[in-house]
This record gives C-alpha cells, structure tokens and sequence, in this order.
C-alpha cells in the first residue's frame, strides 16, 4: 500500500469489513490496529534476511470475529526494515508466532514461544510471560510493556513504542 | 608633508591628496565589497545553518512522533513537541494527521500561529523575520501527517548586528591600515614628484636653470627626472645663448650695446656714489668702410676681430670695452683720477692699433678716431654720456685719421650742424647744387696750360660751402662714390666738349678717394663714362692721397694697373704728408707727383722746407715722374720751383680756380697764343 496513512487505512479496512466490523467493538478494532502497528516498532532477530519470504505471524486466540478483522486489516501490508508481509493465525493452528495476543486465560499450548511476543487483551488476562497488555485510560487505549519479559525474549522494540507505552522495568 | 602651493587659495587640493583619495577610493571599493560580501556569507551561512538546525529539529520530531501518530497519542506527542520549550526561537510546532487536522501542538506563551499548515512550503522561508518549515511524517511510504515549525529569527537578527560590527570593524581597520600603508607609499613614491614640483618651482619663480635633480632609480620617475634635467641643460645653454647674444657681440664677443648701457648705468651709480669720474671712450676706425667694400665683410669682420683683440689687451681688466655697432667701438674707465692718465690711455690704443695687420696677404693700417666724454661733467646720465662721447669722435674724425677729442659743449652746435649739413647735401644731390670748378696747371718751362684740376664746390643758397666742410661729410654718410662718378662723368664730358670745340687739349686731374678705388665696380664705372664722354684716357688724370695705400696697398696698386693700362695717368696728391713709407713708389704705376700745398707755402722761409721739397723732386725724377707743386701763388715759390726743375705748376699764381666758362677761356686764351 502506498501513501496513505495508517488511520485512514484503518479507516477504510474496518469500512471494508462491515461484518467483522460490526462484531467487533471499538475497542477491539484498535486493539487489532495496535497490534498490527506493534508489528512495525518491534524487530524480531530470529526473522532475517535469510528467512525471507517468511512472515510475521500474528497469533490470536479469539474469536474469529476479531481474527478476520485483523487479517484484512494486515491483508497486503509489509513492515518493517526486511518489509515482511504480516499473517494472522489462529493459536491453534499456528505453527509459531512473533506475536501472540491473548484475550482469554491460559490454554495449552502446542508451539513454542521463544521469540513471541505475548500481548494480553487486558491485565487481568492471565498468560505466561505476558510482555505486553492493553489497558485503557481517561478513555483512551493504552498499553504497557514488560521490559524486563522484551529483553528476556530477545527481541527490539523500538524507543517510540517504548515511549508511548507505559513501561514495566 | 608639505605640499607646493603656488595658489593663495586655501581650498586647493594638492596632487598628494588627491592621489591619496584615489587611491583610498579604489581601496574603498574592493574593501566594501569584500566586507558587503563577507557579511551576506556570513548571513547566508547563519540562514542556511539556522534552517539546517531547525531542519534537523524538525525531522527529530518527525521522527519521533511516528509512533504517537500511528498510536493516536496525541499527548505523546504534545509531550514530545514540548521539548521545543527548551528552544527559545521556537514559536510554535504543530503536527497535523492525514486529514489535516490539529494532532498535537507547542505553542510558546504570547506566540499566535500566523501561518496555516496549507501555506507552507516545501522548503524553510522567512516571514515577518521568523522561519518557517514543515515535514511530512512518514512511516516508510506510509504518509502519517505533517509536521510544522516556527521558529523567530532573533538569533539572525543578533547574528546580524554581530556581523555586521565585525564587517564594520574589519572594514574601518582594513581602511586605517590601507591609509596609513598608503600615506606611507605615496610618500615615498611621491618624493621625487615633489622634489621635481620644488625644482620647476625654483625655476619658475627664479628663472635660474642650474639646479639638477640626482638621479638614482630606472624607472619612469628616472625618466622624468631625466627628462626635466636634460630640459633644463637645453634650457640653460638656450638661455646662455640667449644672454650671449644679448649682451656680447658675435663676432668680437666684446659686451655690445646692452650690456655697455647696464654697466654704464652701473658704473654712474658708482661713481655717483664714490664721487668719483669715469671716462668714455667713442672710438671708431678710420675708413673701415673702404676695407670692407673693397676687400669684403670677411676680412672686414676679421679687422674688427682683430681691433677687439687689441682693445682687450690693451685695457685693464676694469675697464669695459664694448662693441657699439659697426667699426664703433666703446670703452668704459671707472675711476679716473686724471685727464692725464686718460690721455695715456689713449695714445696706448691708437698705438696698438695703428700697429700693421697682416689679413689674408693684405697688410692692412688701422687708425681710429676717438671721441671722449667723462662724468660727471660732460654727462650726468648714459645717453648723455654716449651722444657727447659720439659728437667728440666726429669731431676728431674732422681733424683726421687717427685723431682724438674731448668733449666740449661747442661741439653740441657742431653736431646739430653737421646733422644741418647732412640733410642739406641729400637735397643738393637731389636738386644737382653742386659743380665743378677746374684750376689750371701749367708747365713751368712753357707757362703752357697742360691741364686742369676738377674741384668740387657747393653753393648752398649763394654761400659757398667749403669741400673740407661737406667732404667728410659725404664720406661719411657713404655717398663719397656716388659723388666721385658723378664728378669724374662731369670732368670727362667737359673736357671733351673742350676738346670737340677745338681748344686746346689738355688732362682733367680728378681726385679719387681710396673708398673709390677700392670698389669692385671701380675700373668698370671709369671705363663706362670715359665711353660714354668718348674723352681718351689719356687726358684723364686720377689724383689719389697717399693713404689710399694703407688699407689695401694690393687691391690699390691692381686697379691703378688697370687704370694705367688704360692710358690714364695716375698722380699722388698731397705727397709728402701722408703714409710716408717711399718704398712703394718704385712697385707703383704713378706718372706724377703732386708736392703737397703746406710745403710749397714754406718755401723760401724754411731751409729744412726747401730741401724737402728739393728731395721730392729729386725723387720723383729718378723715377721719371712728372712732379707738380701745388698752392704756388708767390713769384719766389715759382722760381724756386723753376729751379728745381719741378715740372708744372698749379696756384693762385697762375689762375684760381675757374667756372666752366671761365676754364673754356683761359684754354682759348692759350690756345691762340700757341697758333
């Protein structure tokens, strides 16, 4: 996609997506926005050149609802300095994830999370090695990173995320 | 440094300063220049890095607000524009979404935002001294908005007058620096400029050309300075030549005229002051003008030369001698104490000059008449001086050659007189007021008439003027050739009228001047009248005086030849009172002596007369030439004579002299007693 902003993009994938969209709430659709921008401002070292054409996998343990949301909106879209193209998957039938986001209680997993980037739908979701979870304030999407479970992962975030997030040291 | 002003204007302005404003001028320029220049750099660098830190600001901040944008946190952002505060110069900073719409924004406490984010450019501007940029905010080709900045431009401004104070003061010192470097140059390169003014200064206010300027360089002040001294070379030897000929003569380089008056003038003031007396010597040479008429200006000029060689060695170094003009020649003596040492003067510079010259084979005897006048009596101022020393030299040339005369103030009627004379024998000429009158010569053995002498007269309103009155005169005036033709054409035609008449025939005796004999046109002019009166030469007798000799004895003795070959007989007038030298009797074609008047006047009272008069004869017999006395007017002198053996006879004894008529009837008279 070229030139056009982000919030437009959004704009114009939720319009795209009247059935997701109408399913989804507000709130999720920015949370599903979120996590495709998380994409953008975090390098994952274990997905290099060499791995290329491979994607970024959004793994989502939601309904399919937000699921479908979020793969139309990432649909076509390459981020990132290797411009990788970005792929939602379900939890359960992904092979392995950069970045897994969590919305109900622990499940058993069958892949790995080495690099995976774990964001919660909320602080009260319960997972291991949540890194990152959305909160909201003053009606206002927030988010919050865990620095010390980024490092520990072995990934990059980016300072400008850092800086819009509320950080967990 | 002082600078020649020849103007009593103040407000001139000298070639130094205005070499120095010139210069200072041209220095101006490239300095303002520079200094304009290096201020625009300056500005323009401020500009360009004033722009270059606001762009790096801004593109920081377009960086960094990425995620706000993508994130919709717009007090991220705020948060993040707020840095800016730190910024003084910052205005305002604003991002803008996609849709153009405020996202976020700093805006510093008083500061409007005076520009919409549709305005602005591409590239930084300045507005209303602010700048302004703007930055898309783009996340790879993702184009999430727009950020934009103000910023003041006080800090340019400072900058400004900072470089602007630095411009000024790197211009002024420059400025000081090139006039003090210039004052210093010019200085140096204008000295010998300024020494060239002070020279052509001094010439001109002095107009004295001595001066030179030294020359040391090779450049083109060494050629001006060349120039100017070779100028003034020129100049001065015109200038020498000038005051030569001004004030010397060229040919004697004897002081002429100028310079006699300047230190007569001189020596008046001197005398006048010291009370003391000065003499002045008029001297002119004795028939110069026949020298040079018939010898040629050459040897004319080299007698004068000659003359002046004399004077100069015979005067005191004191004296000033001086040629007046012509054969005329002036001596100044200052401080005379005595007419006597005067006199001596004198006879020491007729001595000298009547010492025999010898020119181009012409032995040549110089005399001169001199005319004296002193001060302060005879004058009391130059004019004066001059015209009675002058008046004194004609008066000595009356007495005759090599004579000298004080000044009189009797002498003042002579001169207004001879001036009487001068005119009245241009109009006797004019209106033929003059004749001849013809004395008899008779032989002595016969009492036969053999022939007359022609005398020249002049009735000047019924007075008879005296030859010796107007003959000098006409001599002097240089009309003595002239009358001598016209006196030998009337004798010539007489005699023949005489002749053709059927009276007796006998010779017409004229007297020639030397001045005639030595003209070039002498023997042409004798033979034309004797053509044109058909007279024979042989009844034609020329009576010269012995001093036509002195001059040119050569020049006489070849035209005498000529005139003898001819068939005229030539006789010595005067003989025995003249160039007494009787060695040139022998060399010269005479065929008669006449025995000078004084002598035969004398004779029967003096002893020592007779027995001159006795050796002239006897003389002029062994030569074989006939001798005449002269004067004879007592029966004695005749018989004295007659026994003597003198040949013919001429004197109030016989006749006076007679008119035409009266000539025409004493040859009738004779010529009836010989039939």
């Amino acid at each position: 996609m070229s030139g056009g902003c982000l919030i437009s993009l959004l704009s114009l994938l939720l319009y795209s997506s009247v059935n997701a969209e109408n399913l989804l709430s507000k709130e999720d659709k920015l949370k599903a926005a979120y996590l495709f921008n998380f994409t953008k401002f975090i390098e994952w070292p274990t997905l290099g050149r060499s791995e290329r054409p491979s994607s970024i996998r959004i793994c989502v343990d939601d309904s399919s609802a937000f699921t479908q949301f979020l793969a139309k909106l990432v649909a076509n879209r390459r981020v990132g300095k290797f411009q990788k193209t970005v792929e939602v998957l379900s939890l359960e039938t992904a092979g392995g994830c950069e970045l897994l986001f969590v919305r109900g209680g622990e499940k058993k997993l069958t892949i790995k999370l080495n690099h995976t980037v774990v964001v919660a739908d909320s602080a009260s979701v319960y997972f291991p090695n949540v890194a990152m979870f959305f909160y909201v304030k003053k009606s206002k999407l927030r988010f919050e990173i865990d620095l010390k479970k980024i490092k520990s992962l072995n990934v990059v975030v980016s300072s400008e995320l850092l800086k819009l997030a509320r950080v967990r040291s | 440094m002082t600078i020649l002003q020849k103007s009593p204007d103040k407000s001139r302005v000298s070639f130094f300063y205005k070499q120095m404003i010139a210069v200072m001028g041209i220095n101006i320029i490239p300095l303002l220049v520079m200094s304009t220049m290096l201020y625009t750099n300056f500005i323009t660098d401020y500009k360009n890095n004033l722009i270059e830190v606001m762009s790096s600001k801004i593109s920081l901040l377009a960086a960094t607000s990425r995620s706000a944008l993508v994130f919709n946190d717009s007090e991220a952002a705020t948060t993040l524009l707020a840095s800016l505060k730190e910024y003084t110069a910052t205005r305002y900073v604003q991002i803008y979404n996609t849709d153009m719409e405020l996202f976020a924004e700093y805006k510093r406490l008083g500061q409007i935002v005076d520009v919409p984010a549709e305005d602005y450019k591409n590239n930084a501007f300045f507005k209303n001294e602010n700048i302004y940029l703007s930055q898309r905010i783009m996340m790879g080709d993702d184009y999430l908005g727009v950020i934009v900045l103000s910023a003041n431009t006080d800090t340019l401004n400072v900058q400004k007058n900072n470089y602007l104070l630095i411009s000024s003061s790197v211009l002024l010192a420059s400025l000081i620096m090139a006039f003090i470097l210039n004052w210093q140059l010019q200085g140096r390169l204008t000295a010998p400029i300024r020494e060239l003014i002070t020279l052509v200064s001094y010439v001109a206010e002095n107009k004295r050309y001595h001066k030179r300027l030294y020359i040391d360089r090779d450049d083109e002040i060494g050629d001006l300075i060349l120039g100017v001294n070779t100028m003034l070379d020129t100049i001065e030897t015109h200038e020498t030549q000038l005051f030569q000929r001004a004030n010397y003569d060229e040919l004697t380089e004897l002081p002429n005229r100028h310079l006699l008056m300047e230190r007569l003038e001189h020596g008046i003031h001197a005398a006048e002051r010291n009370k003391t007396e000065m003499a002045l010597l008029f001297l002119d040479l004795d028939r110069f003008k026949i020298i040079n008429d018939s010898l040629g200006h050459r040897i004319g000029d080299e007698v004068l030369v000659q003359v002046a060689a004399k004077l100069s060695n015979t005067m005191r170094k004191s004296d000033s001698i001086s040629r007046w003009g012509g054969d005329e020649f002036v001596i100044l003596i200052e401080n005379v104490e005595k007419v006597l040492d005067v006199e001596h003067i004198i006879e020491k510079i007729m001595l000298e000059i009547d010492q025999p010259m010898m020119l181009e084979n012409h032995l040549l005897h110089i005399s001169t008449s001199i005319g004296v006048a002193f001060f302060p009596q005879d004058g009391k101022d130059s004019l004066s001086l001059i015209k009675h020393a002058d008046i004194s030299m004609y008066k000595a040339k009356e007495k005759g050659p090599g004579k000298y005369e004080y000044f009189n103030t009797s002498m003042l009627n002579d001169s207004v007189q001879r001036l009487t004379i001068e005119a009245q024998i241009y109009k006797a000429l004019k209106d033929e007021d003059f004749f001849l009158v013809y004395q008899p010569q008779v032989a002595v053995n016969s009492e036969c008439i053999i022939g007359f002498e022609a005398l020249i007269r002049w009735n000047l309103n019924g007075r008879f003027v005296p030859p010796d009155e107007f003959l000098p005169v006409i001599e002097e005036v240089g009309l003595m050739y002239e009358l001598t033709l016209w006196i030998l054409a009337q004798a010539c035609k007489q005699n023949e009228i005489w002749q053709r008449a059927g009276l007796l025939p006998v010779t017409v005796a004229v007297n020639f001047p030397a001045s005639f004999i030595l003209h070039p046109d002498c023997v042409k002019n004798v033979q034309s009248i004797l053509s044109d009166s058909g007279l024979a030469p042989k009844y034609l007798e020329i009576e010269l005086t012995e001093n036509t000799f002195i001059n040119s004895r050569i020049t006489a003795v070849s035209v005498l030849r000529i005139l003898q070959d001819l068939g005229i007989n030539i006789a010595i007038d005067d003989f025995g009172t003249g160039y007494s030298c009787l060695s040139y009797l022998k060399d010269l074609p005479i065929g008669t002596l006449k025995i000078d008047g004084s002598f035969i006047t004398e004779l029967g009272v003096s002893h020592s007369n007779t027995g001159i008069v006795q050796s002239i004869i006897t003389l002029g017999k062994s030569l074989d030439m006939l001798l005449v006395a002269e004067c004879v007017e007592t029966e004695l002198q005749y018989s004295i004579l007659r026994d003597m053996k003198c040949d013919i006879i001429q004197g109030y004894l016989f006749s006076r002299p007679l008119t035409v008529d009266d000539a025409a009837s004493y040859l009738v008279k004779y010529s009836l007693q010989k039939i």
